[in-house]
């Protein structure tokens, strides 16, 4: 809780700076904010931590296949990546490319479901065959 | 959560924009750029082992 409330401080601060240094020029108040933006995932990310060993003791616990939820934990990886450079694009004028990193992120997450995808064809297939 | 990286950053860029104004008032507009440009790659080499540290945290997490 402590490093919430650090957190939401530090942000408020952050975004007074910003429009400080946005007056002087974009360049540097952008990196402000790629820099405060990183600080505040690591917090979030410290605290994800326990609810991937949870997520983990749950698979464990209903017998469910590792590669399955790995493929699902890499998919929230890199769609947390790509929303947040995104936005940083976007903030920064530049929206065209941040959208074009969201696309290529999906591309990659719609690759790696590609194994999914298989089995749940062969499970329908299986099931059609024996109608 | 280094708050202190914030602080840091938004000096540099109160320093380099203050640097900027009283060399182009002097007439020296080529130190000017120099010196913004100096002062956008020391704040870059900050946030960028930021993102770095990020992109591990990510890693590791995530299984990527």
């Amino acid at each position: 809780m402590d490093v919430f409330l650090k957190a939401a401080a530090g942000v408020l601060v952050a975004v007074i700076l910003v429009l400080v240094l946005m007056k002087q020029g974009k360049d540097l108040s952008v990196l402000l904010i790629v820099a405060v933006c990183a600080m505040v995932l690591c917090a979030a990310l410290s605290y994800l931590q326990p609810i991937k060993d949870l997520i983990i003791r749950l698979q464990t616990i209903g017998q469910l296949d590792s590669d399955t939820l790995s493929i699902l934990l890499k998919a929230v990886g890199i769609g947390l990546i790509a929303e947040v450079t995104g936005l940083i694009c976007a903030d920064a004028g530049n929206a065209a490319m941040g959208k074009t990193l969201q696309f290529l992120a999906s591309a990659v997450i719609l690759w790696l479901a590609i194994p999914l995808l298989n089995e749940l064809l062969e499970l329908l297939d299986t099931i059609l065959g024996a109608i | 959560m280094d708050i202190e990286l914030i602080f840091r950053i938004a000096a540099v860029g109160i320093i380099v924009s203050i640097l900027n104004q009283v060399l182009s008032r002097t007439g020296r507009e080529e130190q000017a750029t120099m010196t913004t440009l100096t002062g956008l790659v020391v704040v870059l080499m900050m946030v960028v082992q930021k993102i770095s540290e990020l992109f591990d945290l990510v890693k590791g997490l995530f299984n990527l």
